[in-house]
C-alpha cells in the first residue's frame, strides 16, 4: 500500500515548474525544435520518396519491376507462391486498333501493376465483355474530347491471329497516363469476359507483372526466378529490373543501409540535443534535488516531481514544434515549390502532404528521449549523498597534475632553476588566454558534449549535402548522356531500300562535328551494313526466334576497339561467358550483340555454335567474307560497359567485329553516331551550330525530319543535346535541391540550437563565478576577452575536428554510396563547410559575449548572491 | 537507553595537498532524551560528524547506529525515509528550498510523509520564533536570522526522536539564541526527544546536559 | 491480491497496537518504508517511546512524592518528638523560671524548624505550580547581592567565616529582587554550612556576551564526585553533610528560580570546595 504522500510531490513540481520559467523556455523551444525538425526532415524525405515512385511508375507505365513473357497460369500461381515475390499480375495482348493497343489485365494486373502509374481515373476496369477502359489521349486521337461514361466507342481490333473484329463498345472508365508518346502507344483495356470469347492462346500473349520484395536486385531476381520456375520452352525469358522502392531509396540515399543510417545519425543527433539540454538544465536543479534528498525525498517522489515537470514541457514542446512542422510543411516549402510540374507528371507539392504518422513518430521520439533523458539525469542525484548533492556546483577538483604546476616532460631537468618551487608552484602563467583554455576543460563532460555536438551538426548536414548534391539528377543525366549525340536513324530494315553504296553519315561531317570550336572529346560508333542469310546454322538460335526465316536480311556490323575487346576478354573470364573475344580481336569472328532478347538457355545452347562458320556479304551481293560465329553478347550484361550503338532490336542481326575483321569484310563504311563532349561555356553556342549542321544536312538530302516521329525509320540524322534533357528535367531538380535544402537547414539548425542551449545554460551557472573575479579585480574587458576567446577555442578545436576527422567520414561517405550509384558524383563542399565554420566563428564568439552583456547591467553584489 | 552510538567513525578526503581526516575514529554514545553538546574550533569535524549521523553523508570506514540500527546497512530509500521519519536536521546553511514559502517549506517534511500538521503546535513554536507575519513570505526576502529560524521551525514541525542541530544560533543574537535553545529543550522534553547541537559558542554549549568536544576530528 | 496483502498488513499493525497496549515493546522492523503500513509502524514505535517516557517520568515523580511525604514526615518527627517531651515537661512539673525558659526556647526552636520546613515547601509548591510568578526588573545586581549577603551574615560570622563579593559597581542586570535574593541566599547558606571554621567564600559577578554569571565559591568539604547533578534533587542532602541541619531543598529551589528566569546554574567541584554559577540571561 503506498503512503498518501503523493500530494507533495504534485506542490513541489508545480512551484518548481513556475520558478523556472527561463528554463522552461528554453527546454520548450528545444523539444519543440526537435519535433518540427524530425518531423520537417523525415516529412521531406518521405514525401521525395513518394514523389519519385510516382515518377518512375509514371515514366514506365507500370509498378511491376519485373515481367515474363508468354506466362501460363500456372507458372503465375508458382511465381505468387515465392516468399520473395510480393504480387504478380498478368497482361494478355490482344491485339491493336490504329490507334491504341489492346489489352486485358487480371485483378492484380490493373490494381497493383498499372492503375498507380495513371492519374485521374474516372469509372472503373471493364468486367463485361462490352466495356472498354480508354487513356484521355487515345481518345483523343479517336476524336473523342469530353468522355463520358457510358458513352459509345467503335473499335477495329486486329487480333493477334491476323482476324479483324468490329464491335461497338462502351465506355467503363477512362485514366490519364504519362507514358512517352514517341515510344508507347496508348493502351486500352478489355475484360475477362470479353478475353474468354476470344479464341486466342492466352498463354502466348500473356506477360506477367511481378513485384519482387525490395531487398532483391535485378540480376539476382533473375537467377532466383530462373531457379524457382520452369520455363516453357528454351526461349521463355525473365526480365528482371530493380523494385521501384529499392530504386527510389537508392537515389536518396544511395541504398537502404546508408538510408537507415543517415536515419539514425540524424536520431542520434536529435537525441543528443535533447539530452544536452535535460542534462544541463537539471544539472542545475540538482542542488535543489539533494536538499529535498536531506529533507526525507524518496527516489520514487523525486522522479515524479521531475516527470511531472518534464511532462508539462513536453506538452507544450510537442504541440508547438507539431504546429510549427505542419505550418511549415503544408504552407512554406509548398508556396516554394509552387507552380513547378514534374516534367509534366503531376505538381511538386505531393512531395510534401501532410503525414500525420510521422509527426505521431516524431513526437513520440521525442517525448520518450526527454523523459529518459531527465531520469537518467535525475539518476546522478540520486547516487550522490546527500550532502555531495547539497553542495554541487558542476564543477570538479582540476586533476593535480595539470593544476598549473609545469613540468618539463623531455629532460626532468629544471629550466628555470632561478624561480624557487614555491613560486612555480603557484604560478599561473599565460593570463586571461591561459585561463580562458582551461576554463574550456573544468566541465569536462559538458565540454566534450559541446564539441560534439556542433562537430555532428555541422557533419550532418555536411554530409546531407554531400549526398543530396552527389544523387542530384544532374549527375545522373550527365554520367548516362554525352554533352551532344548526333545520330543516323538509318537502321538494317530499311537499308536495302536505298543505293548499295549510299553513305548515310559522311566522314566529312564527322570531321567538321568533332573539330567544332569547343568540342573536348569525341566517340564515333561506326561500321557497315551487310547482309546474312537467316538460314545460316551458326545462328539458328537467334534466328530461330525471327519472323520470316527465309532468304537474306539485312545486318549491322560495328567495330570495336582492341582494347575493348581485351576488356571484354577479362569480363568473360570473370563471368564464364560464351564468347570468343579473341577471334574476333584477331579479325575471324563475330559477336552478335542483342538486346536480352535471347533467353539463358538460348544462350547456353549457342555456346555450341561458337567457331561455326558463315558468311557476310555486302550490300551489292558482290564481296562476301566467311567469318567465325564468335558468341552472343547481350548488350545489359553487367559489368558491360554502355557502348554507343545505333539501331538494335529483337529483328535485327547486329554484329560486333574488330578494325581488322571489318577491313576482311570490306564492307561499306557508316558513320552510326557521334558522341561529342564539349567545353561548358561552348555548349549553347555548339548546340546552335549543330543544330544547323543537321537541319541543313538533312534539307540538302531532302528528308523530312521536323519531328522526332518523322525522322525515325529514314535516313535522316538527328541529335541529340544533353543541355535539353537538363532543361526539361530542370523543375524536378529544382524542386528536389529545395526539399534537400531544407532538409540540410533543419539539421544545421539542431547544432547550433545545441550549441546555443549549452552556452546559455553554462554562462547562467557561471554568472556567480564571472561575479567573484569581477570583485576580485578582473575588469569587464578582459572578462570579456576571457569569454571571447573561450568561443574562439571552441571554434577552433571544432573546425579542427572537422576538418580532419570529418573530412574523412565525408570522403568515407562518397566512397560509400558511388559503390552503389554509378552516377553519384562526390564534390568536397568546401563553399559550405566555410559558411558552415564562418557561422560557428560568430557564434562562438558573439553568443557568450551577448550573454555577458545582460547580466553585466547587475551590480556585483546581487550576482554574488547565491540565486538558486 | 541508548539512542544513538558510534563505533570508530573515520571520514577521509583525498585532495590536492594530501589527505584530510575529517573525522579520525570517533566513538560516542548518546541516550535518550539527552541533550549533548558537539563543541570544537572551526574545522575540527562538528559538522561532518553531524552529517554522518543524520545519515547524509557515508562515513569512509566506521559505522553509526541509531536505534540499534546501523545507518550503513540501509539502502538509500530506507535512509531516507528513517531519516524523515527520526530525524529533524538544522543545517548551518539554513537550506530552505527557495521555490516554496515558510509555511510551506517548515511543513515540507511532515508533508513528505503524508502526514498532518499539528497546527496548534506549529502556531506556538512559529510565535516563539517569530516568524508569525513571515508564513507567506519567500526565503528570499528573510535575512539570515529570519531563515535560521525557519530551519529550525522545519526541524521541530515532525517533533521527530533525534534533533541534530549544526549552530543553530549561529546567526541571531544572543538573547534569540538562548530563547531558541529553551525551544529546543522544552520541544525535546514534551516529545522525549535527543538533542545534538553543534556550537564553536561556550555559553551555548553550557546549556547542555553534556558537553562533547572534538578536536583534528578526534573526541577529547 | 491487494485485498489480501492490506488484510495481513492490517492485521500486523493491530498486533503492534496490541503490544503497545498491553505494556510490551512493538517491533523495530518494517518502519522505513515509503508505505502507508510502514508510516503507521513507525508513528506507533515513537507512540510507545512517548508513552514510556511518560510512564517513567510519571513514575519518577511518584517517587519523588513518596519520597517527598516520607522524608517530611521524617523530617517532622524530631522536632515534633521535640516538641512532645518538652510540652509533656512543661506541663507535668512546675519548673524553675530558668529551667522553663530554657525549654519554652527549645520549644520554639522546633516550632521554626517546622515552619522553616513547611515554608520551603509550600515555596516549592507555589513555585512549581507556577503560581508565583517571577517579575524582571532591570535593578541594580550589587544591592540585591548584598542584601543576600546581609542575610546569611549572622551565620557566617558565628563561623567567623569571610564573604567576599567582587564586581564592578552599578551592574544592572533584569531579575526578581526578592526571588534571585532568595536564590543566592540559598547557595551562600550552604557554602556556609559546609565550609570549615575560618574559612573564605568568594561572590564573583562577570558579564558575557549572553549571560551575567554570579559565581559562589566556597573553600569547604564540597560534593562527591558524581553528586553534581544529583544535588540539585528534591531533598537530596550531599554525603558530606555530616551533622548539618538543613532538609535538602535550597538547591532545588535555587534552581527553579533560576530558570524561571530563563537561565540556569552549573556547579563544579573544586578540591576542596564547590562553584556554584548563576548564569542569567541578558535581555
Amino acid at each position: 500500500m503506498r503512503n498518501n504522500n503523493q500530494e507533495i510531490a504534485a506542490l513541489l513540481a508545480r512551484e518548481s515548474y513556475n520558478s523556472n520559467k527561463s528554463r522552461n523556455r528554453i527546454l520548450t523551444a528545444t523539444v519543440a525544435l526537435t519535433v518540427m525538425m524530425l518531423f520537417g526532415v523525415f516529412s521531406l524525405a518521405v514525401g521525395k520518396l513518394e514523389t519519385d515512385i510516382l515518377l518512375y511508375m509514371r515514366n514506365s507505365g507500370t509498378a511491376a519491376s519485373t515481367t515474363l513473357e508468354r506466362g501460363s497460369k500456372e507458372q503465375q500461381e508458382e511465381i505468387e507462391a515465392l516468399p520473395y515475390i510480393r504480387a504478380v499480375g498478368s497482361s494478355v495482348y490482344i491485339g491493336n486498333t490504329e490507334d491504341y493497343s489492346c489489352e486485358v489485365l487480371d485483378e492484380t494486373g490493373w490494381e497493383k501493376m498499372t492503375a498507380p502509374a495513371y492519374s485521374d481515373i474516372h469509372g472503373e476496369y471493364p468486367q463485361k465483355t462490352d466495356e472498354i477502359m480508354l487513356p484521355v489521349r487515345a481518345m483523343e486521337a479517336i476524336g473523342i474530347h469530353e468522355p463520358e461514361l457510358g458513352m459509345e466507342i467503335p473499335a477495329g481490333i486486329n487480333l493477334p491471329g491476323g482476324e479483324k473484329l468490329e464491335k461497338t463498345f462502351i465506355l467503363s472508365g477512362y485514366y490519364t497516363d504519362y507514358l512517352n508518346p514517341a515510344i508507347f502507344r496508348p493502351a486500352g483495356y478489355f475484360s475477362q469476359e470479353f478475353l474468354q470469347r476470344l479464341s486466342i492462346d492466352t498463354a502466348e500473349n500473356t506477360t506477367l507483372l511481378i513485384q519482387q520484395k525490395d531487398n532483391i536486385d535485378d540480376e539476382a531476381i533473375e537467377d532466383m526466378l530462373y531457379r524457382d520456375v520452369e520455363m516453357r520452352d528454351d526461349s521463355q525469358q525473365f526480365f528482371g529490373g530493380i523494385s521501384i522502392y529499392r530504386q527510389v531509396v537508392y537515389d536518396l540515399a544511395g541504398g537502404f543501409d546508408t538510408a537507415v543510417l543517415m536515419a539514425g545519425l540524424i536520431l542520434f543527433g536529435a537525441a543528443m540535443l535533447l539530452y544536452n539540454v535535460m542534462y544541463i538544465s537539471l544539472s542545475r536543479d540538482i542542488r535543489q534535488y539533494g536538499l529535498l534528498k536531506t529533507m526525507g525525498t524518496t527516489k520514487r517522489q523525486l522522479r515524479s516531481i521531475v516527470l511531472r515537470q518534464t511532462g508539462r514541457i513536453l506538452a507544450g514542446g510537442c504541440v508547438l514544434g507539431g504546429a510549427a512542422g505542419i505550418l511549415i510543411t503544408v504552407t512554406v516549402i509548398p508556396r516554394l515549390l509552387s507552380g513547378m510540374y514534374l516534367q509534366g507528371r503531376g505538381e511538386t507539392s505531393a512531395m510534401i502532404a501532410f503525414r500525420p504518422w510521422i509527426l505521431v513518430l516524431a513526437v513520440v521520439f521525442g517525448g520518450l528521449v526527454t523523459l529518459l533523458s531527465s531520469l537518467w539525469a535525475m539518476n546522478r542525484v540520486v547516487k550522490m549523498s546527500p550532502v555531495e548533492a547539497v553542495k554541487y556546483t558542476g564543477q570538479k577538483e582540476p586533476h593535480p597534475e595539470k593544476a598549473g604546476i609545469r613540468k618539463c616532460k623531455k629532460t626532468g631537468v629544471d629550466r628555470n632553476p632561478k624561480k624557487s618551487a614555491v613560486e612555480k608552484s603557484w604560478g599561473y602563467s599565460g593570463g586571461i588566454p591561459a585561463m580562458a583554455w582551461r576554463n574550456l576543460f573544468r566541465f569536462k563532460r559538458r565540454f566534450i558534449l559541446t564539441l560534439l555536438s556542433l562537430g555532428l551538426g555541422i557533419l550532418i548536414s555536411l554530409g546531407a549535402v554531400v549526398l543530396s548534391a552527389g544523387t542530384d539528377q544532374t549527375n545522373k543525366i550527365n554520367q548516362s548522356r554525352p554533352d551532344f549525340m548526333i545520330q543516323c536513324q538509318m537502321n538494317t530494315g530499311i537499308v536495302e531500300n536505298y543505293p548499295a553504296d549510299e553513305v548515310f553519315f559522311p566522314t566529312e561531317l564527322r570531321e567538321k562535328f568533332i573539330s567544332l570550336k569547343g568540342v573536348v572529346e569525341n566517340d564515333t560508333a561506326w561500321g557497315g551494313y551487310g547482309k546474312v542469310d537467316l538460314g545460316e546454322e551458326a545462328l539458328q538460335v537467334y534466328t530461330g526466334d525471327m519472323e520470316n526465316r527465309n532468304g537474306d536480311d539485312a545486318v549491322v556490323v560495328q567495330v570495336v576497339s582492341d582494347q575493348w575487346l581485351k576488356d571484354l576478354e577479362k569480363l568473360k573470364e570473370e563471368k564464364d561467358l560464351y564468347i570468343d573475344p579473341e577471334s574476333v580481336r584477331q579479325g575471324n569472328g563475330l559477336i552478335l550483340l542483342h538486346y536480352h532478347t535471347l533467353s539463358r538457355i538460348e544462350e547456353e545452347k549457342g555456346k555450341e555454335d561458337v567457331g561455326k562458320e558463315f558468311r557476310v556479304t555486302d550490300l551489292t551481293g558482290e564481296h562476301s567474307t566467311s567469318m567465325k560465329f564468335a558468341g552472343y553478347l547481350d548488350y545489359w550484361e553487367k559489368g558491360l560497359d554502355r557502348m554507343a550503338t545505333t539501331w538494335n532490336g529483337g529483328g535485327i542481326l547486329y554484329f560486333l567485329t574488330s578494325e581488322k575483321g571489318f577491313q576482311k569484310l570490306g564492307l561499306r563504311e557508316q558513320v552510326f553516331r557521334v558522341e561529342l563532349e564539349a567545353e561548358e561555356e561552348q555548349e549553347p553556342l555548339l548546340k546552335a551550330e549543330i543544330a544547323d549542321m543537321v537541319f541543313r544536312f538533312n534539307k540538302e538530302r531532302g528528308v523530312m525530319a521536323e519531328t522526332e516521329e518523322m525522322a525515325l525509320n529514314s535516313e535522316a540524322l538527328t541529335y541529340h543535346a544533353k543541355s535539353d534533357e537538363l532543361a526539361a528535367a530542370r523543375d524536378y531538380i529544382t524542386s528536389s535541391r529545395i526539399v534537400m535544402g531544407a532538409l540540410c537547414t533543419l539539421l544545421l539548425m539542431m547544432g547550433i540550437a545545441n550549441y546555443f542551449n549549452v552556452t546559455m545554460t553554462s554562462l547562467a551557472m557561471r554568472r556567480r563565478e564571472l561575479a567573484v573575479l569581477e570583485s576580485l579585480g578582473l575588469t569587464r574587458r578582459q572578462l570579456r576577452k576571457m569569454l571571447l576567446l573561450e568561443g574562439i577555442f571552441t571554434a577552433l578545436l571544432v573546425t579542427l575536428g572537422v576538418v580532419t576527422i570529418g573530412s574523412f567520414l565525408l570522403w568515407a561517405e562518397g566512397i560509400l554510396i558511388k559503390q552503389r550509384l554509378a552516377y553519384f558524383v562526390f564534390q568536397y563542399p568546401a563553399l559550405l563547410l566555410v559558411l558552415c565554420l564562418g557561422l560557428l566563428f560568430i557564434l562562438c564568439g558573439a553568443l557568450p559575449l551577448s550573454m555577458y552583456r545582460k547580466t553585466e547591467k547587475q551590480p556585483v553584489v546581487e550576482r554574488l548572491k547565491v540565486m538558486e | 537507553m541508548e539512542i544513538l552510538r558510534t563505533e570508530n567513525l573515520k571520514k577521509i578526503y583525498k585532495t590536492l595537498s594530501g589527505e584530510v581526516r575529517a573525522l579520525d575514529g570517533v566513538s560516542l554514545s548518546v541516550e535518550e532524551g539527552e541533550f549533548a553538546a558537539i563543541a570544537g574550533s572551526s574545522g575540527s569535524g562538528k559538522t561532518t560528524l553531524l552529517n554522518m549521523l543524520g545519515g547524509l553523508d557515508y562515513p569512509t570506514s566506521g559505522q553509526v547506529f541509531i536505534r540499534g540500527k546501523a545507518l550503513g546497512e540501509m539502502n538509500t530509500e530506507e535512509l531516507t525515509v528513517f531519516r524523515r521519519r527520526n530525524i529533524g536536521f538544522v543545517f548551518q546553511t539554513y537550506n530552505l528550498l527557495p521555490i516554496l514559502n515558510v509555511k510551506e517549506n517548515i511543513t515540507l517534511p511532515l508533508k513528505l510523509d503524508g502526514r498532518k500538521p499539528d497546527t496548534a503546535f506549529l502556531e506556538e513554536i512559529t510565535d516563539t520564533l517569530k516568524l508569525r507575519e513571515k508564513l507567506l513570505d519567500m526565503p528570499g526576502m528573510l535575512s539570515g536570522g529570519q531563515q535560521q529560524r525557519v530551519a529550525i521551525a522545519r526541524a521541530l514541525s515532525t517533533k521527530p526522536a533525534v534533533l541534530l542541530c549544526d549552530e543553530p544560533t549561529g546567526n541571531l543574537d544572543s538573547r534569540t539564541g538562548i530563547e531558541v535553545v529553551g525551544l529546543l529543550k522544552a520541544s525535546a522534553e514534551a516529545f522525549h526527544q535527543t538533542i545534538l547541537l553543534v556550537t564553536h559558542n561556550e555559553e551555548i554549549a553550557q546549556m547542555a546536559d553534556r558537553i562533547i568536544r572534538i578536536e583534528d576530528g578526534k573526541v577529547r | 491480491m491487494f485485498q489480501l496483502q492490506n488484510r495481513k498488513e492490517m492485521e500486523a499493525l493491530s498486533e503492534a497496537l496490541e503490544k503497545l497496549i498491553n505494556g510490551e515493546e512493538p517491533e523495530t522492523a518494517g518502519i522505513s518504508q515509503d508505505t502507508l503500513p510502514s508510516k503507521v509502524r513507525s508513528q506507533i514505535l515513537r507512540l510507545g517511546e512517548i508513552m514510556k517516557a511518560k510512564d517513567q517520568a510519571l513514575g519518577k515523580e511518584k517517587e519523588e512524592i513518596r519520597g517527598l511525604i516520607a522524608d517530611t514526615a521524617h523530617q517532622l518527627r524530631t522536632p515534633l518528638a521535640n516538641m512532645e517531651s518538652y510540652l509533656e515537661l512543661l506541663e507535668t512539673m512546675d519548673w524553675e523560671e530558668k529551667e522553663r525558659e530554657n525549654y519554652l526556647l527549645a520549644l520554639r526552636e522546633s516550632q521554626e524548624k517546622i515552619r522553616f520546613l513547611t515554608e520551603g515547601l509550600i515555596k516549592m509548591a507555589r513555585l512549581e505550580s507556577r503560581i508565583i510568578q517571577i517579575r524582571k526588573e532591570a535593578r541594580d545586581l550589587q544591592e540585591t547581592l548584598l542584601e543576600s549577603i546581609l542575610q546569611v551574615k549572622k551565620e557566617a560570622e558565628e563561623k567567623h567565616i569571610e564573604i567576599r563579593l567582587e564586581m564592578t559597581e552599578g551592574e544592572q542586570a533584569p531579575h526578581d529582587r526578592q526571588w534571585l535574593g532568595e536564590a543566592v541566599y540559598n547557595l551562600l547558606d550552604n557554602s556556609v554550612k559546609y565550609s570549615e571554621e575560618y574559612g573564605q567564600i568568594l561572590m564573583t559577578v562577570v558579564r558575557n556576551e549572553m549571560f551575567t554569571e554570579i559565581r559562589v565559591c566556597d573553600w569547604g568539604r564540597g560534593i562527591e564526585e558524581g553528586e553534581e547533578n544529583l544535588v540539585f534533587g528534591r531533598f537530596y542532602r550531599g554525603k558530606n553533610v555530616s551533622g548539618e541541619k538543613g532538609f535538602g531543598l535550597g538547591l532545588y529551589l535555587a534552581r527553579e528560580i533560576v530558570h524561571q528566569h530563563g537561565g540556569f546554574l552549573r556547579l563544579k567541584r573544586q578540591e576542596p570546595g564547590l562553584s556554584v554559577s548563576i548564569y542569567l540571561p541578558e535581555e
